[in-house]
């Protein structure tokens, strides 16, 4: 049986390319062709590159072909330990079968620390972690800023007007067709179908105004004088609101179509 | 190049995201149709005739380009030879689409561009640019491990439930933007 095949010109296609490194520097490495099973000598100078998990070694920083590469996924980075009598070495170590270590060592202890750190992330599972973490945060941003806009609502809707409501929340369902399913209006018209059948039987109104009104806020304060002066200050904030929105739907669109083309 | 092979075998047993038997043709011209096991695997996808254990082969998928050929089959090719294609033969359209979605997304490449995304959208969102808060603990070891969230005696991992990316996760991922390792 032949040795396994890889995609090798691909491989240092994509070592050459200015696709971003995670790290770089010169290591001195053992365990190259025809060199002893134990480290001896002050090892092999190389030029190394880090992209993602895949280690490339150079012969110089010019190198046009990589001389090796150690897929790291799956390693366990280490500071070696005596009795290896390299100063600021580290080994990369697999749970594979028959499979020795690959030490290594940098030129100083804050190069040491550096690669370290570096090689410790170089995982696929790692990043993945990273990319779900920051969904969830955009997803609770989301959230807490639909949320957000829903308190600032209840303070607005709890003193209005039902009829100054009604024509405000038509307004505002406008401003809903500009947006896209995943802007912040789309979570609150989502809640508000769900409360929909528990709506004020006194007047009847559409968009968000009734998701909130449903939530058992009263809909006339007697303290309030003048409906129509408080109509219009609360217009006016509506105004802004809607306006912050349509900004960011128009921000939201390229960036959306970017993600769908990765 | 050399390449430390044995590792990579041992990666191909690893859980796959998606592992099939497909048709599997190479790129050189008069190349025939062979049933393969074919294996996704972080960004390798590995490739075994279907009786071995040990696989004939693997193709690193950064810098891929993923294309329907038909309506049943799909192609790999890279970018410094876009003619240059591997086949894969599909049971249905839904196999098809199924392998070149989770093919596209299977590269350091999209996941750094997954993580631009997401800090631009929740810069906006909020103004703010992600930082690190919440704790993590790291219970030493004499190696060193990647910050992990886990309440175990030294040495061990748990996995990581939740809670917001610490900043410094961040410090050294190279995203490309040629601004520094922060945004």
């Amino acid at each position: 049986m032949g040795a396994m095949k890889l995609n090798k010109r691909s491989v240092a296609h994509y070592a050459l390319s200015n696709s971003p490194a995670d790290h770089m520097g010169f290591l001195r490495t053992w365990g190259g062709p025809g060199t002893p099973s134990t480290p001896s000598g002050t090892g092999r100078r190389c030029w190394f590159v880090l992209k993602g998990n895949l280690l490339f070694s150079f012969e110089s920083r010019e190198g046009r072909a990589p001389l090796g590469l150690v897929v790291l996924e799956g390693c366990t980075v280490e500071l070696a330990e005596a009795p290896v009598p390299e100063e600021f070495a580290f080994t990369i170590r697999f749970d594979a079968p028959g499979v020795r270590p690959h030490l290594l060592a940098a030129d100083g202890p804050a190069a040491q620390e550096a690669w370290v750190k570096a090689l410790s992330r170089a995982s696929f599972g790692y990043m993945r972690l990273v990319v779900r973490e920051l969904e969830n945060q955009l997803r609770d941003a989301r959230l807490s800023l639909a949320l957000h806009r829903h308190s600032s609502w209840k303070a607005i809707t709890s003193h209005c007007n039902p009829q100054a409501l009604d024509h405000v929340s038509r307004g505002l369902e406008k401003g809903h067709s500009l947006s896209r399913d995943s802007s912040p209006m789309g979570l609150v018209e989502v809640a508000g179908s769900a409360t929909a059948g528990r709506g004020l039987a006194e007047c009847e109104l559409q968009g968000p105004a009734s998701l909130l009104l449903s939530r058992g806020q009263s809909p006339v304060s007697p303290e309030t004088s003048c409906f129509s002066t408080l109509h219009n200050w609360y217009g006016q904030e509506i105004l802004e609101l809607r306006r912050g929105w349509l900004q960011r739907a128009r921000g939201n669109q390229p960036k959306c179509e970017e993600q769908d083309n990765p | 190049m050399r390449y430390n092979e044995k590792e990579l075998q041992a990666l191909s047993r690893q859980p796959a995201e998606l592992a099939a038997e497909l048709g599997m043709r190479g790129p050189k011209k008069g190349s025939v149709v062979k049933r393969r096991l074919v294996k996704l695997v972080v960004n390798f996808l590995f490739y075994f005739r279907t009786d071995e254990a040990e696989p004939v082969g693997a193709l690193l998928l950064e810098h891929c380009r993923v294309t329907h050929e038909e309506p049943t089959s799909f192609s790999i090719s890279f970018v410094e030879d876009p003619e240059r294609k591997y086949h894969f033969e599909c049971c249905n359209e839904e196999q098809c689409q199924e392998w070149m979605g989770a093919l596209r997304r299977a590269s350091y490449e999209f996941m750094r561009r997954s993580v631009i995304f997401y800090r631009n959208e929740i810069q906006k969102m909020t103004g703010k640019v992600c930082t690190g808060h919440g704790k993590w603990e790291v219970v030493p070891r004499p190696g060193l491990m990647p910050p992990v969230h886990h309440t175990g005696p030294p040495g061990t991992v748990r996995h990581i439930g939740g809670g917001p990316v610490p900043a410094e996760w961040l410090e050294g991922m190279s995203l490309g933007l040629g601004l520094g390792s922060s945004a």
